[in-house]
C-alpha cells in the first residue's frame, strides 16, 4: 500500500500522487493509497469529497497532545513528528497489506511499484541516501549544498521509506515514534533535523535494512547534479554515479514544483534552464497536480503547527544577509592586540 | 601481511606501547608502527621511555602544506586530521601489507583477531558503531550526540588494501586538508563525523555489530563483562530488555576495548566523557556498573608499568597557545548594527 502525509493545503499534491499510482495498477486491482492528515477535517470546504480515503491525526492522538506538539513545532516540523505515528496506524488499519510504502506528496510515481515489492521480499526496510557521490567538482569547487550540509539534515530522505511488515519494522517505527514526538525540530546545531537525521541510525540499530542508491529511485533537485535521464521508446532511463540506463520509478518534486519548499532554496548546482528533460517532467507534474479544487485548497492555512516557519531569503535581502554575516564572523575572529 | 597502527604524542606513549604489547601477545603476526605527531629530537627521551616499537614522526610522512595544517588545527584536529595521511603513506610504503588496521592509543585488544582478519578479506572497510542498539536514556552520550558527532567511532577502522579502500582514504584526506574542525552547527566533527559518507558512497563497507568490538563508556548500556574459567573476558548483552537484541544474547570473547576519556589518576571515574555509569556508587544515585571495574584495574596497571608518569610530562611540540579573544564587549557593540539589521531582513 501507498500512505502520505499532508496538510489540506498539500492535498492536490497527494492526489496527484494517487493518481500517479492508479497510472501503474494493472487490472483495475488497485494498490491502496492512504492520506494521514495532518490538519484539521474541519476546515476542508464544504462540500468536499475526497478521492482516497483520509486519515486525520485527530484519530490518531487525543487533543490535548494535538495541541502540545502544535505549539513547540512548526508545520513541518509537526508533520514530522506524526510520521511514525501515522506508518503504524497504516500497517493496523490495513492487515492484509505486507508491504508500505511511505512517499512524500511531492512525489510522483512514473513506474508500478513492482521493483520496491520485490526489494522488500528480502528486505525490512529501505532508505534512500539523498547523494551517492561526493557532488564536489575539483578541491575549489564552491557549489552548494556542499557534503556537510548532508550531515546537518541527515544522509538519508525521509520523504521515501518502504516496509515489510516485520517485527524488526515494529521496532523501528516504536523507536522512532518515541524519538520524533519530542525531537523533531530543525536545529542543526543541537543535532536535531525533523524525523529524518533520525534514520541515520537506521542502518546500525536494525537488521535487514538496505541502502537503494539505484539512480532511478527517487530523483529529486538534490541528485539531479550526478544524474541523466533520457527519453527511450516512452521509457525514462536514468544514468548515474552507481548505474546506467536504469528505469525512473518516482521523482520528488519539492524544491522544483515550489522554490521556496525542502532543504535547498539556494542550491547552486543544478541549472533548471539547462535541464530540458526536468523541465517536461516538471511540466507534466503540474498537470498532475492542478485540478478543480485546488486553489480553494490552497488557501487553508495547517491548522497545527503554531511556530512560524522560518523564510526563504532571495534576491537583494538575501546577498545583504549574506555580506552581513561575513562581516559579524570577522569582528568575532579578528584578532586585536592587546592595548596597554 | 596486516599492519596495524595508532596516533599520538609523546605524552600518550604509554597507551601506545601498551596497545602495542596487547597486540604482540594476541596478535603477534601483525606489524605495529606509533605514527607520531611529535618529535623525537626535541625530547631526547631517555632509553627506558623509547619504545620497542617502530615510531614513525608525522613530519617523515609526507603530508602537503603539513606546516600550514598545523596552523590551521589544534593539537585534537592535528592529531585525527593525519590519520588517511598515515594510512595512506602505509599503502605506498608497504605495498606487501594486505590490510591496516587503525586503534587510538587507548585501546587494548584482548584476543586473536581471527574474524577481523577474515572480514578484511572480503570487505573494503569495516567499521564499529558507537552503539548498536537505542540508548536507554537521555544521559551523555546518547543518540543524540552521535547523530551530531559520527554514527562511527574513529578510535578503530580496517581496511583493505584495494581500489574501494584507496578511493576512500583519497576522499577523506581531501575532506580533512581544511575540514578536520569541531564545528557541530556547520556539520563538522573532526576526522569522524565524515566517515558517515562510507556505507552511502561505498557498497563494500562491513557495519560490525559484534558485541566485543571497541568497548567502550558509550556502549556500556548494552555489553556486560565477566571472566570464564580460563580468566578470557567475554561480553554479554544484558538481559532486558531482550526484544532489542535476541539474536545477542549469548556471550561473545571481548575482543578490543576502549579506554577513552579514562585517567588513571582518577580509577574511579569510567571516563570525563560520560555521565550515564559509576563503578560503585554508595548513594545509589547512578546506575553501578562494578562488572567494568576489573578491566578498568587491569588498564591502570599496565599504564602505571609502561610509564605513563613520566610520558605526561613531555608536552607536544606542536601545541599552540589556545587563543584567547579579547574585547567580548566592544566585539559585541560593533556587531550590533549588523545583527539588528539581519534580524529586520528575516522579519516577515
Amino acid at each position: 500500500m501507498l500512505l502520505t502525509i499532508c496538510t489540506i493545503r498539500q492535498l492536490p499534491q497527494a492526489f496527484g500522487l494517487g493518481n500517479s499510482l492508479r497510472q501503474f495498477t494493472a487490472d483495475g486491482k488497485g494498490e491502496p493509497m492512504l492520506i494521514g492528515l495532518v490538519d484539521d477535517l474541519t476546515h476542508l470546504p464544504s462540500g468536499f469529497v475526497s478521492p482516497y480515503p483520509l486519515l486525520s491525526i485527530g484519530e490518531l492522538l487525543p487533543a490535548d497532545q494535538i495541541s502540545a506538539l502544535s505549539a513547540m513545532y512548526t508545520p513541518t516540523e509537526f508533520s514530522a513528528a506524526c510520521k511514525p505515528l501515522f506508518i503504524a496506524e497504516a500497517f493496523r488499519r490495513y492487515p492484509e497489506a505486507d508491504k508500505l510504502v511511505y512517499a512524500d506528496p511531492n512525489i510522483q510515481l512514473l513506474h508500478s511499484l513492482a521493483p520496491i515489492w520485490s526489494l522488500l521480499d528480502t528486505a525490512n526496510i529501505l532508505l534512500t541516501p539523498f547523494i551517492t557521490r561526493n557532488p564536489a567538482n575539483g578541491s575549489t569547487d564552491e557549489g552548494w549544498p556542499d557534503e556537510k550540509f548532508f550531515q546537518n539534515i541527515g544522509l538519508y530522505s525521509s520523504d521515501f521509506l518502504a516496509f515489510r511488515r516485520s517485527t524488526e519494522t515494529d521496532r523501528l517505527l516504536d523507536w522512532w515514534d518515541n524519538r520524533v514526538r519530542e525531537r523533531a525540530f530543525i536545529n542543526f546545531c543541537e543535532g536535531h533535523c525533523l524525523d529524518q537525521l533520525w534514520l541515520m541510525h537506521v542502518p546500525v540499530m536494525f537488521r535487514g535494512v538496505t541502502i537503494v542508491k539505484n539512480p532511478g529511485w527517487h530523483v529529486g533537485l538534490w541528485n539531479l547534479h550526478e544524474r541523466t535521464i533520457q527519453l527511450r521508446e516512452n521509457h525514462r532511463l536514468v544514468s548515474g554515479p552507481t548505474g546506467q540506463n536504469e528505469p525512473l520509478l518516482f521523482v520528488n518534486f519539492k524544491g522544483l514544483s515550489n522554490p521556496d519548499e525542502g532543504f535547498f532554496p539556494h542550491q547552486t548546482r543544478v541549472r533548471l534552464a539547462d535541464r530540458p528533460e526536468i523541465n517536461s517532467l516538471l511540466t507534466s507534474y503540474r498537470q498532475l497536480i492542478s485540478n478543480d479544487l485546488s486553489s480553494a485548497l490552497g488557501l487553508v492555512n495547517p491548522a497545527y503547527g503554531q511556530q512560524p516557519e522560518p523564510l526563504v531569503l532571495r534576491g537583494w535581502r538575501y546577498a545583504t544577509i549574506k555580506s552581513m554575516r561575513t562581516v559579524t564572523r570577522f569582528l568575532d575572529q579578528v584578532y586585536i592586540p592587546v592595548i596597554k | 601481511m596486516t599492519l596495524a597502527f595508532t596516533i599520538c604524542s609523546i605524552n600518550y606513549l604509554a597507551q601506545a606501547r601498551t596497545l602495542g604489547d596487547s597486540l604482540r601477545q594476541t596478535n603477534p603476526d601483525y606489524q605495529y608502527i606509533i605514527g607520531l605527531v611529535d618529535k623525537l629530537s626535541e625530547a631526547s627521551l631517555p632509553p627506558e621511555l623509547i619504545p620497542v616499537y617502530p615510531m614513525l614522526e608525522v613530519d617523515k610522512i609526507g603530508i602537503p602544506d603539513f606546516s600550514a595544517m598545523c596552523d590551521r588545527y589544534d593539537i585534537t584536529e592535528l592529531n585525527t586530521a593525519v590519520k588517511p595521511f598515515f594510512i595512506d603513506y602505509f599503502y605506498q610504503s608497504n605495498p606487501d601489507a594486505t590490510a591496516v588496521i587503525y586503534f587510538d592509543p587507548d585501546i587494548i585488544v584482548f584476543q586473536p583477531l581471527h574474524q577481523l582478519n577474515e572480514a578484511l578479506k572480503t570487505y573494503s572497510l569495516v567499521l564499529t558503531p558507537h552503539t548498536c542498539s537505542p540508548t536507554p536514556d537521555w544521559e551523555r552520550p546518547n543518540e543524540q550526540h552521535h547523530l551530531n558527532t559520527g554514527i562511527f567511532n574513529l578510535g578503530f577502522i580496517g581496511l583493505r588494501n584495494d581500489t574501494t579502500a584507496r578511493s576512500f582514504v583519497d576522499w577523506w584526506k581531501n575532506r580533512l586538508v581544511y575540514e578536520c574542525r569541531i564545528d557541530l552547527c556547520k556539520g563538522l566533527f573532526v576526522d569522524q563525523h565524515w566517515v558517515n559518507f562510507a556505507p552511502v558512497y561505498y557498497d563494500n563497507v562491513l557495519i560490525d555489530l559484534h558485541l566485543g568490538y571497541n568497548v567502550a563508556y558509550w556502549n556500556l548500556h548494552e555489553r556486560y563483562f565477566s571472566q570464564d574459567e580460563t580468566g578470557q573476558w567475554q561480553v554479554k548483552s544484558p538481559d532486558e530488555p531482550a526484544k532489542y537484541a535476541n539474536e545477542l544474547t549469548s556471550a561473545e570473547p571481548l575482543q578490543f576495548f576502549h579506554y577513552s576519556g579514562y585517567n588513571p589518576e582518577r580509577p574511579n571515574e569510567i571516563s570525563k566523557y560520560q555521565t550515564r555509569y559509576t563503578f560503585i556508587d554508595t548513594t545509589q544515585q547512578k546506575k553501578q556498573r562494578p562488572d567494568a571495574k576489573p578491566l578498568f584495574d587491569l588498564y591502570r596497571e599496565r599504564l602505571l608499568a609502561n610509564h605513563n608518569d613520566q610520558y605526561r610530562q613531555y608536552p607536544c611540540v606542536y601545541i599552540k597557545p589556545p587563543v584567547v579573544l579579547r574585547y567580548l564587549r566592544v566585539r559585541k557593540l560593533l556587531k550590533t548594527p549588523f545583527n539588528r539589521a539581519i534580524a529586520l531582513l528575516e522579519s516577515r
